[in-house]
Formats: C-alpha cells, sequence, structure tokens
C-alpha cells in the first residue's frame, strides 16, 4: 500500500521551506499550489523584488491602472491574466525607492531623460495596488510618494515611511490617522520634519490606538519638536 | 496539559494501551501523563487507541519513552520552533524508516496530539522535498500532475521570483 502525505499536515510541512524550495512544490500539482501562493506571496521584501516579480505585478494591473502607463509609451509584457490575484496574499510588504528603481529599469531596459517619471508612475500603481488588494497587510515598510489608500485599510498594524514626506503628503498621512482604528505603530525615521506638522501632531492627539511612534533619527524645527514631545509623552 | 508539572506519576506506575488492532502496550505512567490523549484512552481492560495499529503505537511510543525527559514546549514558542529544520541524530534514525511508515507516524502523531514527534515527521517532510525538482517531489511521493501543461508554464513564469530567493 503507498501512503499519501497526510494532506492535514501539508501546510505544516511547507512552512519549514525556504521559498526557493517552496517555487518546486508549487509545481506539484494544484491542491499543493492552493496551499503554497498564500505562503510564497505572504511577505514581499527587498530580495523578493527582482525582474521577475516586477513582471507579475504588472501583469496583475488592471485594464484601467495599465492604460493610466499608455503615455510613457512603456511594453507591457504580453502574457495572459495571472492565474491568482497574488498581491492579495502579502501580509509583510518592504520596499525600498532604490531597489524597485533599479529592478524596474532592468525590466524596462534602461530609463531615458523622462524616466523618473516613468518610475513614479509605476511606482505609485503598484504601492496602491498592493494597499489596495492586500487586505491582509499587516505590516508595511514603503517608500512612495503616494499613500491616499491608507486609511481605506482596517488590518495595517504597523507602517514605516522610508522617505522624506511633503507637507501636502503629511495632511495626507494626518487624515489617514484621524480615520484609521487599526495602526498601533508608525514609524518615520531619518527624515525631516520642516513641513508644518501641526495636522500631524493633532491627529496623533486625536489617534488612539497607536501605540509606537518612532521618529528617531529625524530632523526637526525647535517647535515642530516641541509639538511632537506633546504627543510622545502621552503614548 | 499543564507545563513541566505534568510528570506526578512516580517511575514505576504502567498503564495498559491498546492499538485498534488489540496489541498492548504497557508504558511508563509519565508518557501517558504528558501526552493528554494517550492518558484519556487509558480506561482499563477495554480501552484502545482507534485508528492507530500495533505497528506505528510501538512506534510512537518507543519515541515518547526515548523523549520522556524533554522539557516541555510552550504553545507560545511556534515561531522559534518554526525554520529550524535541524534534527537530532537518535531522531534522525528512528524516523528513517520507509515512507508509509512515517507517514502513518505522523498522521498517529497529529491523531494523538503528540505536537514535537509531529513537528519532527513534518520537518523530516520537508527535508525530503528539499533541492528536489517538481517532478522528482512528485516521484517521490507518488503524486499525479493535474496540471495542463499550459498551467503548468504560467504558473512556472508568474512565480519564478521566488526561485532566486
Amino acid at each position: 500500500m503507498v501512503i499519501a502525505i497526510p494532506s492535514e499536515c501539508l501546510l505544516e510541512i511547507f512552512e519549514y521551506l525556504d521559498r526557493k524550495y517552496l517555487f518546486s512544490c508549487l509545481l506539484v500539482n494544484r491542491q499543493w499550489c492552493r496551499y503554497i501562493v498564500p505562503i510564497l506571496w505572504s511577505r514581499i521584501d527587498e530580495l523578493s523584488i527582482n525582474k521577475n516579480f516586477i513582471r507579475t505585478c504588472l501583469l496583475l494591473l488592471n485594464t484601467e491602472e495599465q492604460a493610466s502607463l499608455i503615455p510613457f509609451n512603456i511594453m507591457f509584457p504580453n502574457d495572459p491574466k495571472p492565474l491568482f490575484e497574488y498581491t492579495k496574499y502579502i501580509t509583510h510588504l518592504r520596499i525600498y525607492t532604490y531597489n524597485l528603481f533599479n529592478k524596474i529599469s532592468k525590466f524596462f531596459g534602461p530609463f531615458d531623460e523622462g524616466g523618473i517619471d516613468v518610475f513614479r508612475a509605476i511606482n505609485c500603481l503598484l504601492i496602491s495596488k498592493f494597499l489596495r488588494t492586500g487586505d491582509r497587510i499587516k505590516c508595511i515598510e514603503i517608500t512612495a510618494e503616494q499613500f491616499e489608500n491608507l486609511y481605506k485599510d482596517t488590518n495595517l498594524a504597523s507602517l514605516s515611511l522610508n522617505f522624506y514626506i511633503s507637507s501636502e503628503e503629511a495632511n495626507i498621512l494626518a487624515n489617514a490617522l484621524c480615520k484609521n482604528t487599526t495602526l498601533t505603530s508608525l514609524k518615520h525615521r531619518r527624515s525631516s520634519f520642516y513641513y508644518e506638522v501641526e495636522p500631524l501632531v493633532l491627529a496623533l492627539h486625536q489617534n488612539t490606538t497607536l501605540t509606537c511612534f518612532d521618529i528617531a533619527k529625524n530632523r526637526y524645527s525647535t517647535r515642530g519638536g516641541l509639538m511632537f514631545d506633546s504627543r510622545v509623552e502621552k503614548l | 496539559m499543564d507545563n513541566g508539572t505534568s510528570n506526578s506519576a512516580s517511575e514505576n506506575e504502567t498503564i495498559t494501551l491498546k492499538s485498534c488492532d488489540g496489541i498492548e502496550f504497557h508504558i511508563d505512567a509519565r508518557i501517558a501523563n504528558r501526552y493528554t490523549l494517550l492518558n484519556n484512552w487509558n480506561g482499563g481492560e477495554s480501552a484502545c487507541i482507534p485508528n492507530v495499529n500495533g505497528k506505528v503505537l510501538e512506534k510512537v511510543l518507543e519515541w515518547c519513552e526515548h523523549h520522556i525527559n524533554d522539557p516541555q514546549l510552550n504553545c507560545g514558542d511556534d515561531d522559534s520552533r518554526r525554520r529550524n529544520t535541524i534534527i537530532e541524530e537518535w531522531d534522525e534514525n528512528f524516523l528513517s524508516c520507509d515512507q508509509d511508515m512515517l507517514f502513518e507516524i505522523i498522521l498517529a502523531a497529529n491523531y494523538l496530539e503528540i505536537k514535537p514527534l509531529l513537528d519532527l515527521g513534518c520537518k523530516t517532510v520537508a527535508n525530503m522535498m528539499k533541492s528536489k525538482s517538481p517532478e522528482e517531489i512528485r516521484s517521490a511521493f507518488n503524486i499525479d500532475n493535474d496540471y495542463t501543461p499550459e498551467e503548468e508554464e504560467q504558473f512556472r513564469k508568474e512565480n519564478e521570483w521566488a526561485e532566486d530567493y
């Protein structure tokens, strides 16, 4: 008699395998695939983002999103729609701008003069795609110019912003913080708070779920610093 | 099961367990105390463990006996328990039985809620999958491929990013 691997233990078994091994297992059969796709796509970090990753993400964009890239005259991979809505399985996301930029330019070939705009457009599209479809995202560490989708998320518990944000973006963040009831940790390190911090500080006062607010290694004006102090004391 | 304090039975006390095919085992009561489900079936003469046959129960009990003095894991240790695929030499030898027996031990450990043995079995199977191609995994575990060739190719392309991780 040949016994099959107990299927109730398959998930447990896959937990012990690194991604490169999971990739082989994914291709074994359909049942395994249904177990593995959510594991494979759960933690996306700088190491996962390579040319092939960008390719799959671009294929996941809907017609409208793809259309917004038409002005940039870039060539899309000519492949069928992906078999899974992979991005919805992401739970942890960590992306750094320079890394994403490298991989995107590797994918499309070196950018010419207007390259930075193409990159910005794609970057925004991808990040908002992750945020919109990723309703399991709990922890996100992003560098993006746009994060309006933030307050619509219900599961996000931890957010790290690794980039300089403008006063306009600070207002969006403030607005998001007022409405958000899931975020418990916010990190915004190694940046500057030279913009008007008042809306952000008010939002921080209003928000009651946040228990960790890390603004280490930032530069700010004296007034801004004092205002943050008053909130930090409350935590 | 309360952690660490459950070995209240004295060393010489034994209890009797019966496999589903009627084979009796006299085991140290401390083993049964440690694993709730083994204890549940210690109900006197007629008590037997359904679903686990004598051959498998013998192996399971052999493992339990060897590990009787192991510290008991807290349930909260989940994360540290995972990912680590190192297996002690004794355990490795113990599980280098034929594949059917390995799977039966896993099923029994799952059924009897002997978590450390279940983990060990899963780890062993995971190690067997490492560095194998999909086709090698299929033939090693006797699994049918139900993908169409196009589908398999598409999955490969969409998830290829994970390969050089």
